[in-house]
């Protein structure tokens, strides 16, 4: 995508993340995810129903899930804010220009958002001359840095304090200390002034309530408060499979996100909006606009990929994926990394972009386990293999290999061939293995053999 | 009439390492249970499913599905096999979902088939050493071993000194490991570093693949720590002659 | 019930104050407010009489959204007092609800958010607290706050104050 810089380059995913690994800072900047994982894996623990309750009001989603987004755009009309709906990432970016050339944006603050991300709308806001600032403050970092959120929680996990600190000195134009307070000091007092001369705000929507027109935000830092606060305007993004049924759900499902996000029994900021400014209130805006973005979510209902819109989003996958720990965001090129972007990169772009990343998997399951609304990923990732190219090219060997090992004779053929083989195959064929692991040689008398002699 | 116990002794154990599979069978008539081993074995096909071939791998599946069928317990030395048949078989063989789903029932993990079918936590076997444990992926997510082989090394004698991060991935993933050698490689390393930590003997698994892959980077680095080995291995050893 | 809610706000890093009479209330108020600065915003909703006079008495420049120039004045206050619809005991949270009289940035902008809260208004768990701000009728905006401004995004650790109030004090009312 355009606007970004990419920090881990490579042609593709094994080359980019074999760089990753080579990388001392990205690995010393990473090591701290691991404090994030037990916090975590401790909040989950306690409450181990409450997954099945998540799941089961995520499934029942899904179900039907034009029916509930109708009910939603009902209850947010009847609450006095404006529903649109965009098919493509395309529609969305145009539906958000319209309003912000309608009420001449020119100061455009965001809250965090994949969603927002996912369109690439900061690019675009900026392309039709407009100032887009991220005011999450790792999101505002990368911003700076030009690069690209590597964590969906944790947008500048892949950054050390030093070098955050380069990149706010930079913008500052004079020396800053690498101390966290000062740093998040200078940040706030910046960031303030942009608040105050905003003329739209836009934001993501961790969860709409069909029942009641209600949209929750879930932050910590207040950003996203201002930003539905202060400017006149304000959009929300809102992926479609982001409804629920009922503002009860958002009781179960909340806690579960936070805890699997940040370890939090509650995030420091829920905002439950119901409407824009009410009359005589002063602030909030005057109006609030939800864009409905489908980008080929609802392609996926009724296929073996339609548990992948459950996804809430919050990051606990990627925490305990032993390669995204290793490797960070950036080396997946895509909005979404870790274990849910190695399935959704894929489908949300129709197979154009990510298609090789199912491969960089160790199919360890830790995702599988990990994911509180229960949505196989390692499952998935392995049904996406099979949709590639790479593996259509490997099919036939694979027919030829199964043919020959689903007949015991040609097993035992094959086996006795690559005894006699393995000490001459050439190394460069196994380069992948050899260059870090010495090879395991076939033993000379196979079990079967062994088990013959002492049986017969 | 006695239950037919059949040995699922995997393409892995057959090829490379038969003498788990010897010691898998004394382990398992030691806790005095009676070992087939059905001839026409091969492979469950999880390399060609795990490599986006379903359609190869079902092949197999349904090779797999008329070899054990007759069995009334199906054991073998790998959770990652195991968990194949158990987990993704239904898929496979869509059109034979009884057979998949009794054989499914039927099989199991090594250590998970002594303790909580047999009820054997003691085979009789003698292994006092300190000893750490690498959960391998599939069985402790696939099948949800975790507890049965530290049963068993503790009533062998053993003392278990428990890795940091032990229930993390060793980095094998079968191919991965050749795709994704840099990232595969490094997970080896942490993975021995928290077993080198340990300061035991042993480093205990109940998978051949994450071993062959943990021996064969300690192999290259020589770096000291204690010695990857299958359970079966370790607890034959121990077994009076 | 309000132990744990107590214990719980502060291991998020707020402060405590009570349960006490209103009229210890009071006292107690102007006493954090002129600590944190001279300057105080004051929302309609909070739940002690004539809480604007006794911190004008005691030497305090107060605003409130009823009178001109709020959000200049809101911008310089060192410290924002509210009340709350609501509170949840399990997980820990304050809900603040807007209305006229009563800004959603008051909680927001201020270094300081002093939060007046009666015990009687605290529910057990979040789905006692939706059931019944649903019942009264939900706010254009209704604002759970568990605990300080607050983010992970400087290497994981916790730093307090980035953009909304770096201190939040709870005076709990009996």
């Amino acid at each position: 995508m355009s606007g970004h810089r990419i920090t881990t380059p490579g042609r593709d995913f094994q080359e980019r993340s074999a760089r990753a690994v080579a990388d001392p800072q990205l690995q010393h900047a990473l090591r701290n995810l691991d404090r994030r994982l037990r916090t975590a894996e401790e909040v989950a623990a306690a409450h181990p129903e409450w997954k099945e309750r998540a799941a089961a009001i995520r499934r029942e989603t899904l179900a039907d899930l034009d029916g509930w987004l109708l009910r939603l755009e009902r209850a947010l009309a009847d609450r006095g804010m404006h529903v649109h709906r965009a098919e493509t990432a395309d529609d969305a970016r145009d539906i958000v220009l319209d309003i912000a050339r309608a009420h001449g944006a020119r100061t455009v603050v965001k809250g965090k958002s994949m969603a927002t991300e996912e369109i690439d709308l900061g690019t675009a806001l900026e392309a039709a001359g407009m100032r887009a600032i991220e005011t999450d403050l790792g999101e505002y970092i990368v911003q700076l840095a030009g690069e690209r959120p590597s964590h969906m929680i944790t947008p500048a996990i892949h950054k050390t304090l030093p070098q955050i600190r380069d990149v706010l000195a930079h913008e500052a134009g004079h020396e800053l200390p690498v101390d966290r307070e000062a740093l998040t000091a200078w940040a706030r007092d910046r960031l303030r002034i942009e608040f105050l001369r905003a003329d739209l705000g836009i934001t993501g929507v961790n969860f709409a309530a069909a029942d009641t027109g209600t949209l929750v935000l879930v932050t910590n830092e207040g950003n996203g408060r201002y930003c539905t606060t202060l400017p006149r305007v304000h959009i929300a993004v809102m992926p479609v499979e982001k409804v629920v049924p009922r503002l009860a759900d958002v009781a179960v499902l909340l806690p579960l996100l936070t805890g699997h996000a940040t370890g939090q029994r509650l995030s420091n900021y829920v905002t439950m909006l119901s409407g824009p400014r009410g009359a005589g209130e002063v602030d909030g805006p005057d109006e609030l606009h939800v864009v409905f973005l489908d980008n080929r979510r609802r392609v996926l209902l009724g296929t073996k990929f339609e548990d992948m819109l459950a996804c809430i989003r919050c990051g606990a996958c990627l925490n305990v994926c032993p390669v995204y720990r290793h490797v960070s965001g950036h080396a997946y090129d895509a909005v979404y990394s870790g274990p849910m972007g190695k399935v959704l990169t894929p489908l949300l772009s129709g197979g154009a972009e990510g298609a090789d990343l199912p491969f960089g998997s160790s199919l360890c399951r830790a995702c599988n386990d990990a994911c509180p609304v229960q949505i196989p990923l390692a499952d998935m990732i392995v049904h996406l293999r099979a949709g590639t190219a790479t593996a259509r090219r490997a099919r036939p060997a694979w027919q030829a290999w199964s043919r020959a090992w689903a007949s015991p004779r040609s097993y035992r053929a094959t086996t006795a061939l690559a005894r006699l083989g393995a000490r001459f195959v050439p190394r460069r064929l196994l380069r992948g293995w050899t260059a870090t692991r010495d090879l395991p040689m076939p033993a000379r008398v196979p079990f079967r053999t062994r088990w013959d002699r002492e049986h017969s | 009439m006695t239950a037919r116990i059949a040995l699922f002794v995997t393409c892995v154990a057959d090829q490379l390492f038969p003498d788990t599979g010897i010691a898998t069978v004394r382990v398992l008539e030691s806790a005095g249970a009676r070992v087939e081993f059905p001839e026409a074995q091969t492979c469950c096909g999880q390399p060609a499913y795990t490599a986006g071939a379903p359609d190869a791998a079902a092949r197999l599946a349904r090779h797999h599905l008329d070899v054990f069928a007759p069995y009334d317990a199906i054991v073998t030395p790998s959770g990652s096999c195991a968990a194949m048949v158990r987990l993704h078989f239904a898929e496979l063989v869509p059109d034979r979902r009884d057979e998949v789903a009794a054989l499914a029932a039927r099989t199991f993990e090594l250590s998970e088939y002594l303790v909580d079918v047999l009820g054997v936590d003691d085979v009789g076997a003698r292994v006092e050493v300190p000893v750490t444990i690498h959960d391998a992926c599939h069985g402790l997510r696939g099948l949800r071993v975790a507890d049965a082989p530290r049963t068993l090394l503790r009533r062998a004698g053993a003392t278990i000194v428990e890795m940091t991060e032990a229930d993390t991935c060793c980095g094998f993933g079968g191919v991965f490991s050749l795709g994704y050698p840099e990232v595969s490689t490094r997970l080896a390393d942490a993975k021995l570093e928290h077993a080198r930590a340990t300061e035991t003997r042993w480093l205990v698994s109940t998978d051949l693949a994450c071993l062959m892959h943990l021996d064969a980077r300690r192999k290259r680095t020589r770096e000291p720590g204690p010695q990857p080995v299958h359970l079966a291995d370790l607890l034959a050893s121990g077994l009076p002659k | 019930m309000i132990d744990r809610f107590i214990e719980e706000l502060r291991t998020n890093a707020c402060v405590v104050h009570g349960p006490m009479e209103i009229a210890v209330a009071r006292g107690v108020i102007v006493e954090r407010a002129r600590a944190a600065g001279a300057r105080a915003a004051c929302n309609g909703d909070v739940p002690l009489p004539a809480l604007v006079q006794d911190l004008r008495h005691a030497g305090l420049d107060v605003c409130t959204a009823d009178e001109g120039g709020w959000s200049t004045r809101l911008a310089g206050a060192d410290t924002g007092i509210t009340g709350a619809r609501i509170a949840v005991a399990d997980p820990a949270a304050i809900g603040l609800a807007a209305a006229p009289g009563s800004p959603r940035a008051t909680s927001l902008v201020p270094h300081t958010h002093l939060c007046v809260l009666r015990v009687t208004d605290v529910v057990p768990t979040l789905a006692d607290a939706f059931a019944q701000v649903v019942a009264h009728g939900l706010p254009s905006a209704l604002t759970w706050i568990s605990g300080p401004s607050r983010t992970g995004d400087l290497e994981m650790i916790l730093t307090l104050g980035v953009h909304g109030p770096r201190t939040v004090e709870v005076v709990l009312l009996a």
